[in-house]
């Protein structure tokens, strides 16, 4: 991952905020709109590849930022950053959805189309609970944190 | 894998570019698919039971959630039911908008599933993502299309998924003519771009079947069906939408935590477009019908495959009638009817995307939800699903067995089933998003 500061930012924090730890996403993409300057912009969105591919499209940014939950095997809480220039994603990712066009299809169909933007992240947060109304585990919440704050090193 | 030389059996243990988890097996024995399931296994959602307890006005959020994909259909059924209860009436503007509504619906869902889901089975690539490299037009085409429709959901249901602006009665908010100006402008470009998604999926190579099917659909007398209607059939159906569950039943079987259902005096049926399309075919309109005559459509269409065309035409349909839509529209002058609350039960059915979606409510005299019934349409559809890969495969024989693997997912996608929400029995399965 590039530690230098980049011209602009998007951030998109992907996931259901009412289902557990599958809201690692949201709750990044809203710690870093609290705290976010001028040249960053933060998306949420459900998980909705083609919603991610048209925002891939679009965006201007340098660098683009995606934070969602992962479930990887990991301890609930570790988080994963990917580089997509420097290789296909995890196919173990696209597990996280039962939308079967999810993210890893968009940023994959976005690499083959030539919709990648200069600097790419993928940021995995590994979850444990997806129950129906329930809140972010601790070891998640602790790891939204960290992200947030890694973002915020970049930024 | 194999029990005796003339036993084969083909398993699909996730099945892909469908929303939800389910799989599909098939046994075939002596030349004869034997034992066809259709299983899903997506966990209980429970949405009848809690439903239960909860305000009349919150069933057209709380059912919008069972689907990602298609929940205007969800609030259509709702509020339909909750009018019909109530014995109110919501016309003029505010029936339009409600009908513009659901174009936007259809043409998201119509166009991910055409473009992006199906059409690499039948341009032979295993995923749109390796379509996109022969095809790259395809994906933008699909991808400016299906934002059109987004964009008519994002106006008038406040957002593009799941929307809020949806009540009994009519709306929170009703857009100004201004709001729709740009709108206007973008479908008359989703439109040409339409026509243009039946002549490419009309083009595309496809099974040579016909099956013969009981179709199911809404008919209503002046328009293709969204959200009123009588329900018909192929066989000579014509109830009452309140009349649903004396024709109708759900039944559990044991491979699938998804009810099947039935028609109580025949049996299997199918829901959806091609139902809609071979029951409502004198009511698409004339830019519809020439587009469907253009890609070699009749006026009926018993052959599944073809689905991926009439959901091209019903595209088009949706295009056209929102602009319909917008080129007579005036703001109704209030958002929503008043609704004076009183005991009862309500009868909902609307046409979602991938085929007919019923609901019944009972409710107190204070308006509370006593109980719920939901039936959606890839529930209605189940039993048909397996009908077709049993014949498919049956037919099919000589497939080697990767080919035919294939093939049966091409045809359970030919129903773009949402198995999401079709699933809503109890049966303990913890299995997440």
């Amino acid at each position: 991952v590039a530690a230098h500061p980049c011209p602009s930012v998007l951030v998109i924090g992907i996931g259901n905020p009412d289902r557990g730890d599958d809201a690692a996403g949201i709750a990044v993409a809203r710690r870093v709109r609290a705290y976010s300057p001028a040249h960053v912009t933060v998306l949420e969105q459900a998980g909705d590849g083609a919603d991610l591919l048209a925002a891939l499209r679009s965006t201007d940014a340098a660098c683009v930022y995606i934070v969602d939950a992962m479930e990887s095997g990991a301890a609930a809480g570790s988080v994963a950053y990917f580089d997509v220039h420097a290789g296909a994603l995890p196919a173990q990712l696209a597990l996280t959805s039962s939308h079967l066009f999810g993210v890893v299809q968009a940023v994959e169909l976005a690499r083959v189309m030539g919709w990648l933007p200069p600097q790419l992240i993928v940021c995995g947060i590994e979850g444990r609970r997806y129950a129906h109304g329930s809140a972010l585990t601790a070891d998640v919440q602790r790891a939204v944190e960290a992200v947030a704050a890694h973002l915020a090193g970049r930024m | 894998m194999k029990d005796k030389a003339t036993t084969r059996v083909i398993k699909v243990d996730q099945l892909a570019r469908v929303e939800g988890e389910g799989a599909i097996y098939v046994k075939v024995k002596n030349n004869v698919a034997t034992d066809v399931r259709l299983r899903i296994f997506e966990p209980p959602r429970l949405f009848e039971s809690f439903m239960r307890g909860r305000d009349h006005s919150e069933a057209p959020d709380i059912t919008a959630r069972i689907c990602g994909i298609c929940p205007v259909a969800y609030q259509m059924s709702a509020v339909h039911a909750m009018e019909n209860a109530f014995g109110v009436a919501v016309t003029g503007s505010l029936r339009a908008l409600r009908r513009l509504l659901y174009c936007g619906e259809w043409i998201e869902s119509h166009v991910l599933h055409i473009y992006m889901l199906h059409a690499p089975d039948f341009l032979g690539y295993p995923d749109v993502i390796q379509m996109a490299k022969d095809h790259p037009n395809a994906v933008k085409q699909a991808l400016a299309l299906k934002k059109v429709g987004n964009e008519i959901v994002r106006i008038l249901g406040g957002r593009e998924i799941h929307p809020i602006n949806v009540r009994v009665g009519g709306f929170y908010h009703v857009p100004s003519k201004a709001e729709f100006k740009e709108l206007r402008e973008q479908l008359k470009w989703a439109r040409d771009a339409a026509l243009d998604t039946v002549r490419w999926a009309g083009a595309l190579p496809c099974p040579d079947v016909e099956y013969d099917y009981e179709f199911v659909a809404l008919r209503h007398p002046d328009e293709y069906p969204f959200n009123e209607g009588r329900l018909v059939s192929s066989q000579g159906l014509d109830i009452a939408i309140s009349e649903y569950e004396n024709h109708f039943m759900e039944e559990h079987v044991a491979h699938s935590s998804a009810l099947h259902s039935r028609i109580k005096a025949r049996g299997s049926y199918l829901v959806g477009p091609l139902a809609r399309y071979n029951l409502n075919y004198a009511q698409l309109g004339r830019l519809a019908m020439e587009a469907a005559r253009s890609a070699g459509l009749g006026e009926s269409c018993h052959n599944p495959f073809k689905s991926i065309v009439v959901r091209a035409v019903e595209t088009v349909y949706a295009c056209d009638h929102a602009l319909q839509i917008l080129d007579s529209y005036e703001p109704p002058p209030r958002p929503a009817v008043a609704v004076q609350v009183r005991a009862g039960t309500g009868y909902g059915c609307t046409e979602a995307p991938r085929g007919t979606l019923y609901h019944r409510y009972r409710l107190d005299e204070r308006g509370t939800i006593l109980d719920a019934k939901i039936v959606p349409p890839t529930s209605q559809n189940q039993k048909t699903i397996e009908g077709d890969v049993r014949r498919f495969v049956s037919d099919h024989l000589s497939l080697p067995d990767d080919e035919l693997t294939l093939r049966c997912e091409q045809v359970i996608r030919n129903y773009d089933p949402c198995i999401s929400c079709s699933t809503h029995f109890l049966r303990l399965q913890i299995v997440r998003e």
